[in-house]
């Protein structure tokens, strides 16, 4: 029979056995910084957190949010078929800013939420906060990550607020210029002249709203319009996971420059990736594993 | 010592590095729970590596930041037992015997095989701690702040641990 000293003795020896095998923390953590730039995987799938924490996306993803910054304020206009759907085109087209929040429901059952700032076709401000799938934050602090990007200077910078960290990175030779923005732009407009029919109205936030649905291919999306001012109220976008929603729409509201600066406030310790860096393939190979006996 | 949950949090707000300290804290405990079903030290080592890796790209899926160890530990052991599953499907094409000269280093000593089946049936608060204790070599305090518990808490949670360990191992004697 073993008694309690006798068993703890076992797995007290157990315990040595197991502290022989050499430490694998720094092997991971390579594979981690090179192979994995993801912290929150449930961003993954929309290919946005490699952006903000890419390590070799940077120039990319500068690109693509241009291009969904684009894409987003284009989801607001489109539609010919009435007369408050056509003011909210004619709005919407000439603002100068865009501020809205976006939600996204992912396949983890998680949301992720964003404000977007747009100022002109240059200047964007994301700040996003992933949710849990009960809709609370994980950080009751504010959002998680706070991405900047400015396509005149072809700078990006991130924040990580709760841990005062930031990186900064050059879009390098794929800088975004204003006629691609610009292509998007007409694609898109093109995709939102679809069919559209009237979905009737409905109470949004207490306000009336007048819906429409957009159909364009496959895809249908609603927009939902103030029914006296033809200001966007809401959109609703069919995803895989669910419906993804964009509210809280702001026309022509003041952004000031000093939301779009891709300096890094005091305080922050500051990571500068230079494009060739991120480029650099040598960095993602696996490091050798011990050889394996037979 | 930051406990798990908030370091589990650090990492989630960009800070990658702090993995680093969540995988030195667990990468013993990982082993042994990779070692509970696997026989060879090299064959742990890849599986604790894959495990971490696969934890690390999954953890905004984690609801409960704080059981980071409780789950690191699953990870592990399914990841282990894919691996014997597959080892054995090659074995059964294979039939190819093993070096002896080779393996008889990397081999888990039956001892310590037979001990971590027993603790790997363990509830998973009471694992944890046992892992932390016995195989990180842990002191009480740090477990208390690790698993954010008072000490009084983890101190018994090791007596009662012990106590289904020991049942175990003289069922198995008798």
């Amino acid at each position: 029979m073993i008694d309690d000293r006798g068993s703890e003795e076992a797995i007290a020896e157990a315990g040595r056995d197991i502290r022989r095998i050499p430490p694998i923390a720094e092997r991971v953590m390579r594979r981690v910084v090179c192979d994995s730039p993801l912290t929150t995987p449930h961003l993954e799938k929309k290919g946005v957190l490699k952006m903000i924490l890419g390590t070799k996306y940077a120039a990319a993803a500068a690109a693509v949010l241009l291009v969904a910054a684009s894409l987003c304020v284009m989801t607001l206009t489109g539609g010919e078929s009435t007369i408050a759907y056509a003011q909210v085109r004619e709005h919407l087209e000439s603002a100068k800013t865009v501020s809205y929040t976006q939600t996204v429901p992912l396949a983890s059952g998680q949301i992720l939420r964003t404000r977007l700032m747009s100022k002109g076709s240059d200047l964007l401000r994301m700040e996003i906060t992933p949710l849990r799938p009960d809709g609370k934050p994980y950080y009751p602090a504010g959002p998680s990550t706070i991405m900047i990007a400015d396509s005149r200077l072809g700078k990006m910078l991130a924040l990580y607020p709760e841990t005062k960290k930031a990186t900064v990175q050059s879009f390098g030779k794929l800088r975004p210029n204003s006629r691609r923005v610009g292509m998007t732009f007409d694609h898109v407009k093109a995709l939102l002249k679809g069919k559209d029919k009237p979905l009737g109205e409905r109470k949004i936030d207490g306000r009336s709203a007048r819906g429409f649905q957009v159909t364009s291919g496959s895809k249908a999306i609603e927009i939902w319009v103030d029914a006296a001012t033809g200001d966007p109220l809401l959109f609703v976008i069919p995803t895989s996971q669910g419906d993804a929603t964009i509210r809280d729409i702001e026309l022509d509201g003041p952004l000031d420059d000093s939301l779009f600066s891709v300096e890094a406030p005091k305080g922050y310790v500051v990571e500068r990736i230079e494009p060739e860096k991120q480029n650099d393939s040598s960095q993602r190979r696996k490091p050798a594993l011990p050889a394996r006996p037979g | 010592m930051p406990n798990d949950g908030e370091l589990v949090r650090q990492v989630l707000n960009g800070s990658r590095d702090v993995y680093a300290e969540l995988v030195r804290r667990y990468e013993r405990p990982v082993f042994a729970a990779a070692a509970s079903v696997v026989r060879n030290w090299h064959d742990v080592q890849d599986i604790s590596q894959e495990a971490f890796l696969s934890a690390y790209q999954r953890l905004g899926t984690l609801k409960d930041p704080q059981a980071f160890g409780a789950w690191i530990v699953r990870i592990a052991r399914t990841q282990a037992l894919k691996t014997l599953r597959k080892t054995q499907r090659q074995a059964a094409w294979d039939r190819v015997p093993e070096d002896p000269d080779e393996t008889q280093d990397s081999r888990v000593e039956e001892r310590t095989e037979e001990i971590l089946s027993v603790v790997m049936q363990l509830p998973e608060a009471l694992l944890q701690v046992v892992l932390l204790r016995y195989f990180q070599d842990l002191s009480v305090t740090d477990i208390a702040e690790a698993t954010n518990q008072p000490i009084g808490t983890v101190t018994s949670q090791l007596c009662r641990a012990r106590q289904a360990i020991r049942i175990r191992m003289n069922e198995g004697r008798s």
